[in-house]
């Protein structure tokens, strides 16, 4: 399996590692102490879709960016890669 | 041990002391050998603070740091890239406070952490140099696609490493882990043997 | 010696005489051999006894889809069963017996089963066997077990070693024949990188066997010419000996390689090559497949293109007297090309009308034609001797050459489960174009074209569109001139009138019986026919027979070919060895070893390592007096709590974290607070998962402003770093903080024990004050030691003794501990090992990777206060669940044995006095022990339920798997010097 790197190119699968679903970048900001059950839903709950799946991948043995990459959970093929980054800092301004 | 002034230990006997022992294998057509530089140090550049630091690099070594995949040579040694806003920084001058005289030139713009001692150096040249290293590195290191003045981090049989592309025909330079001195060079050894045969 | 059956011309060279040995005698071929054709040069004819029944097997094909001729290589004390005599390439000295025979290959004890054969029926072993239960066990199943099987593996080490390598290229054209060898003419001619495949150790494919001209020259001069072109272009690669075997994502293709057929060669036998590609042309060409008939599997009968290739290529005659049988017009080739050898042909017994057949038979003018009949009975047993037709007639014939038309090699299409399309004009499988894996094309014989002319063109026009796709212009060739026979066949899978069993799949020893009496028993889809049966899962994966099958199938069924479909098609295409998948990497370099700083000076110490992950770490020193490692350990512990110790902890992750928000962002990282950490003060940390869990611990140093070092414990150093850029990049991104390891830039010796602060004073430079009101425990700071050499000094303690950890650059580390090592002669300076290491930590209470195992909260481990809830950090909200917060989990506690010259054991479970061992009485685990010198007596930690309820009272650690029951007294986990004031000395 190959990634896209958005700055390096076509690399092997085996320079990252992968983590789960990018749902995983939106963590609750809530000062409030009794927000267990939003907590409990952003880590466990899970869509497990057939076709596309945005999935958060380390560069370990490049870069060490974290990485969007679009994968299609049904044909592998992977449509889009972004720096994690990139895409907090395009939210952020919007 | 009779240390004076600053007690500096040079580069080549920290290596032969400790790891790679006057690594010196040869064929006919390739070499392996230790490559030397003498220090390396980690520069970060500060939150946005990207433009004001390679304004500042520029200033001193009169080269921009170098776009992702690169390397570049500057007066007194080199720099590559190693993330989006991490570059290494080589000098070919002992110091072993280089991280220090990095922070003072760049303060404020980046913070800077001494990397020399993390890092061995393997030198591999000659007509044979891509068809050992096509056994060993996954990725395309033909002239198109790894042009002289590249740089990268990548993985080398389980281990992690740089390859660079200096500026020279045939020749390919690997910065491996300290602590994977021996089983690096054992790999790579074993590599050219079964292509190459015996050595020397 | 003399090769009986060789015949003039062929591809060998008849100045490289080789000598081989088979089933004990002696023979010779030449170079351009492979086994099979130096084995019938030499009149060998039986090669093997069959899977299940035993029966005289001959050589059938040329090529990698053999079912018969399987043979064990040997090479002094190792073997190498099931290889294919038809791809070994013939070398001096190879060494070969046949297999699943004895006492000998002409008289095989087994082949009584043959006799038994109608109780051994497809799924017998379902059927029987059943009765009397007890016999399963004691009788049957041994029995089956030797019985089964084909080839016996070696019982020693694989003495061959394997290779792993990358490539990359434009256009990756798999085969090496017509299609390939012109794709790559017309690709190489235009400057694209390009890497050729072939599987033979010479390239044409079909043409090696075939009479044509190619561009009025002989094709074999043809593909020399074209070989020769295309190697000497620097950006074509050819790759003889070489199969693709799997196609994978993203266009990544799978290749296996033979460097050597002998095995103990002297390089590595075989290496896998991972080639990536932007586009492919498979042109892998076609494979014939027989018919069923009765008896078709005995020693004479092969393919009629097999037989070709021993004639054109091989230069052996294979039979005296041939009948060719056949569906289609290139059965007919086989009796023009024996006939011009001087080989006698007897018959040609073709199943069509003869207004089927009409414009082949032009060709042919001087043998006995028999349309619409069928071979009904073969003669003979361990070689065939006549056979009888449908029509009446009996014919003298001492070999049959069969030809039931052509299977496109379509496997590497449909390995992303794709399934193929019945294509009735040829009797055969295509690929369904519309669903081909990415960037791949077929030429040629893979997609049912076959006259050689059309091949040409075919694979042109391919080549055309991948440079069109890479924008090029399409070449200026010309088609090279060849044969344009157009291929005419029919359908046909068996002969239904014969008494006999007829064999489909030859190596499993499947017959059409079989088939049909699966489909009557209800088995209608392929893929249980398939597994029923066990048709086409031998080491040739159907290559010859699953397309018959599935025609037999359809028949049986009374369905199209289409309707009945093929089974699901994966990788490997042809067996590959485990040896090759895993490559360089067995043995002791399964894995490369990390090395300590201090590594040469503890091998000199005579160290006794231990491995943690890919470290090699020090576990203990033995003396030369020491016969048993607790007498080491103990004095190693002694006299660390008694003198002072030193012990190598270079391994422990080391990440520096600087920048403004440095302070904060470890905040939200650890669970404890270190904004209110002063500079030069370190302070224990804990970082949580974000389900609350413990995830690892360590140490926070404030070195200077905005500058933090953090430590992690060996094992977690990868994850941790991970973790922590995940945080920065993802979660908090607009903090201003930087990470990166400095595990290996930094030695660190930990030296502990109430001297050590005396022997640091000797190497320490003066200007810096370590006394104790200056330097107390947990201070840190930048320090110089042996006048002016750089160092850090952090006073941590893991052993619970006064302890400091000195950092050098790891230039410097080996000087300094031989330095070390000599000042501290007069403190009587002990190197102590991780045993040493986890005895004193047990000691103290202090939890580690035991403890941490993935299921405990601080709180479980006594550390609960640790959890600031003025701040949001992970894992704190979710570590306030009621599950993780119920005073009925399990704690962290001490526990001893009352009978202090007792052993307890890690892992024993925890159950009260009285109560019965059941899961439900189960109150808990040991997770940590060891004979502690300072209680002189084992002592453990575990996690036990309401634990700190328990302190005072008595339990029991029970072992069911060594019989131990031990009466144990329950304790705080803080055995010595609970109040740390050795610590703080």
């Amino acid at each position: 399996m190959k990634i896209n790197h958005p700055l390096l190119g076509p690399r092997n699968a085996s320079e990252f590692t992968i983590l789960g679903d990018a749902k995983l970048l939106q963590r609750p900001n809530t000062p409030e102490r009794d927000q267990a059950r939003v907590f409990y839903e952003y880590l466990y709950h899970r869509d497990n879709p057939i076709g596309q799946h945005q999935e958060l991948w380390f560069h370990e043995q490049g870069d060490r960016s974290w990485l969007i990459v679009s994968r299609d959970t049904l044909t592998h093929e992977i449509n889009n890669v972004e720096l994690a980054s990139n895409v907090i800092k395009k939210g952020q301004t919007q | 041990m009779t240390p004076k002034g600053s007690g500096y230990v040079d580069k080549e006997k920290l290596n032969s002391a400790l790891t790679l022992d006057h690594l010196n294998l040869q064929w006919p057509t390739l070499s392996i050998t230790q490559s030397s530089f003498k220090e390396i140090c980690s520069i970060n550049a500060s939150l946005d603070k990207q433009l004001d630091l390679n304004e500042r690099f520029k200033e001193e070594y009169g080269i921009s740091l170098p776009a992702p995949g690169k390397m570049v040579n500057h007066s007194t040694g080199s720099v590559f890239w190693v993330s989006p806003s991490q570059w290494f920084v080589t000098s070919n001058e002992c110091n072993p406070y280089f991280d220090q005289l990095l922070t003072k030139k760049f303060n404020e713009v980046s913070t800077v952490t001494l990397q020399t001692d993390a890092w061995i150096s393997i030198k591999i040249e000659g007509p044979a140099s891509l068809d050992v290293l096509e056994r060993l590195i996954k990725i395309d290191l033909s002239e198109r696609n790894f042009p002289s003045g590249s740089a990268t981090r990548t993985g080398c049989s389980h281990m992690t490493i740089f390859i660079q592309k200096p500026h020279q025909e045939d020749c390919f330079i690997i910065l491996g882990a300290r602590s994977y001195a021996k089983s690096l060079v054992h790999t790579i050894n074993q590599v050219a043997e079964n292509i190459l045969g015996n050595k020397d | 010696m003399t090769q009986k059956n060789r015949i003039d011309g062929g591809l060998i060279d008849r100045n490289i005489p080789l000598n081989f040995t088979f089933d004990g005698k002696k023979y010779s071929g030449f170079h351009g051999d492979t086994l099979a054709s130096a084995l019938l040069a030499n009149g060998i004819n039986l090669v093997g006894r069959s899977f299940k029944y035993h029966r005289p097997r001959g050589i059938f094909t040329s090529n990698s889809s053999e079912p018969n001729a399987l043979v064990e290589l040997t090479n002094e004390d190792t073997k190498e069963p099931n290889t294919r005599a038809t791809t070994i390439q013939l070398f001096n000295g190879l060494t070969a017996q046949s297999q699943n025979c004895w006492p000998s290959l002409k008289y095989d004890i087994q082949s009584i089963n043959d006799c038994f054969a109608p109780l051994l029926t497809a799924g017998f072993y379902y059927k029987t066997f059943m009765w009397p239960k007890s016999f399963w066990e004691r009788v049957y199943e041994p029995l089956i077990r030797r019985a089964a099987g084909l080839g016996e593996l070696a019982p020693s080490t694989d003495p061959d070693h394997y290779d792993r390598g990358y490539r990359h290229c434009d256009l990756l054209i798999i085969g090496g024949g017509a299609a390939g060898l012109m794709a790559g003419l017309v690709a190489g001619r235009e400057g694209l990188n390009t890497i050729l495949v072939e599987e033979d150790f010479i390239y044409g494919g079909r043409l090696l066997g075939e009479d044509e001209e190619i561009d009025g020259l002989q094709c074999h001069d043809w593909v020399a010419n074209t070989v020769k072109e295309l190697e000497a272009m620097p950006h074509v690669r050819l790759m003889p000996k070489t199969a693709v075997f799997g196609v994978f994502d993203q266009k990544t293709y799978f290749a296996i390689e033979r460097l050597s057929d002998q095995i103990n060669s002297v390089g590595p036998r075989q290496m896998i090559w991972e080639i990536n590609t932007k586009h492919i042309i498979l042109a892998s060409g076609a494979t014939e497949r027989h018919i069923a008939f009765g008896n078709n599997d005995r020693p004479g009968i092969m393919l009629a293109s097999a037989m070709r290739d021993y004639t054109n290529r091989f230069a052996v005659r294979t039979a005296t007297r041939v009948a060719v049988f056949t569906s289609n017009d290139s059965g007919w080739l086989t009796a023009r090309d024996l006939n011009q050898k001087g080989i006698d042909v007897a018959a040609i017994i073709d199943i069509r009308k003869k207004e089927e057949h009409q414009e082949i038979a032009k060709k042919n003018t001087r043998i006995p034609v028999y349309s619409e009949d069928q071979i009904i009975k073969v003669h003979g047993h361990n070689r065939v001797k006549a056979i009888s037709l449908l029509n009446g007639a009996k014919i003298n014939v001492d070999s049959i050459a069969v030809s039931g038309g052509w299977n496109p090699s379509i496997h590497l299409t449909c390995q992303h489960r794709q399934r193929p399309i019945w294509n009735e004009v040829i009797s055969g499988f295509i690929a369904n174009e519309a669903e081909l894996p990415s960037g791949m094309k077929v030429a040629g014989a893979a997609k049912g074209i076959y006259a050689t002319n059309l091949v040409l063109q075919d694979a042109m026009n391919q080549a055309n569109a991948v440079l069109s796709e890479l924008g090029h212009a399409p070449t200026k060739m010309m088609i090279p001139l060849a044969n344009d026979d157009t291929y005419r066949g029919k359908t046909f899978w068996s002969v239904r009138e014969t008494k006999q069993r007829a064999w489909v799949d030859f190596q499993n020893d499947v017959t059409t019986k079989d088939i049909r009496l699966a489909v009557q028993e209800g088995f209608y889809s392929v893929e249980h026919v398939k597994r029923y049966t066990t048709l086409g899962m031998a080491t040739d994966q159907g290559k010859t027979s699953s397309v018959i099958g599935i025609g037999i199938i359809a028949e049986t069924m009374n369905k199209s070919v289409e309707e009945t479909g093929t089974t699901i098609f994966r990788a490997p295409y042809i067996p590959v060895a485990i040896g090759a998948l895993s490559g360089p990497h067995s043995g002791k370099h399964f894995r490369p070893t990390r090395e300590t700083p201090s590594h040469p000076f503890a091998v000199e110490q005579k160290a006794q390592f231990v491995e943690s992950g890919a470290w090699l770490r020090s576990q203990y020193f033995p003396h030369a007096n020491e016969l048993h490692w607790q007498e080491s350990v103990n004095r190693e512990v002694l006299a660390t709590r008694n003198n002072v110790g030193i012990t190598d902890v270079s391994t422990l992750g080391k990440i520096d974290v600087q920048g403004t928000d440095a302070a904060a962002f470890l905040d939200k990282v650890y669970c404890n607070t270190i904004t209110t950490l002063n500079i030069n003060r370190c302070r224990y940390g804990i970082m949580l998962r974000e389900d609350g869990i413990v995830m690892d611990d360590g140490t926070v140093a404030h070195l200077a402003k905005n500058h933090f070092i953090v430590t992690t414990t060996t094992a977690n150093a990868v994850q941790v770093y991970r973790h922590m850029e995940f945080c920065r990049q993802c979660l908090w991104p607009e903090m201003d903080v930087a990470l990166i390891s400095i595990t290996e830039q930094w030695a660190q010796y930990a030296i502990a024990g109430p001297k050590s602060r005396h022997l640091l004073e000797k190497i320490i430079d003066k200007d810096h004050d370590i006394s104790n009101s200056n330097f107390p425990y947990m201070a840190c700071d930048e320090i110089s030691i042996c006048n002016g050499i750089r160092a850090r000094l952090f006073r941590l303690s893991f052993s619970g003794e006064m302890a400091y950890e000195l950092a050098v650059p790891a230039r410097y580390s080996d000087a300094l501990i031989r330095h070390i090592h000599e000042i501290g002669k007069t403190f009587d300076l002990t190197p102590y090992g991780t045993e040493a290491l986890g005895v004193m930590r047990i000691e103290k209470g202090h939890a580690a990777g035991n403890e941490l195992n993935g299921q405990t909260t601080a709180g479980d481990l006594g550390l609960g206060k640790m959890v600031s809830k003025k701040k949001d950090s992970i894992g704190s909200i979710l570590s306030e669940r009621e599950g993780l917060v119920d005073p009925m989990r399990h704690i962290l506690v001490g526990v001893m044995p009352c009978n202090p010259k007792q052993k307890i054991s890690s892992g024993s479970h925890i159950f009260a006095s009285k109560s019965a061992c059941t899961p439900c009485n189960d109150l808990g685990y040991i997770t940590s022990m060891a004979y502690s010198p300072m209680s002189k007596s084992y002592i453990g930690l575990a996690m036990i339920k309401n634990g700190t309820n328990h302190i005072g009272g008595k339990l029991r650690a029970v072992n069911l798997l060594q019989n131990q029951d031990i009466d144990i007294e329950v304790t705080s986990p803080h055995f010595y010097d609970p109040k740390g004031e050795r610590l703080r000395g």
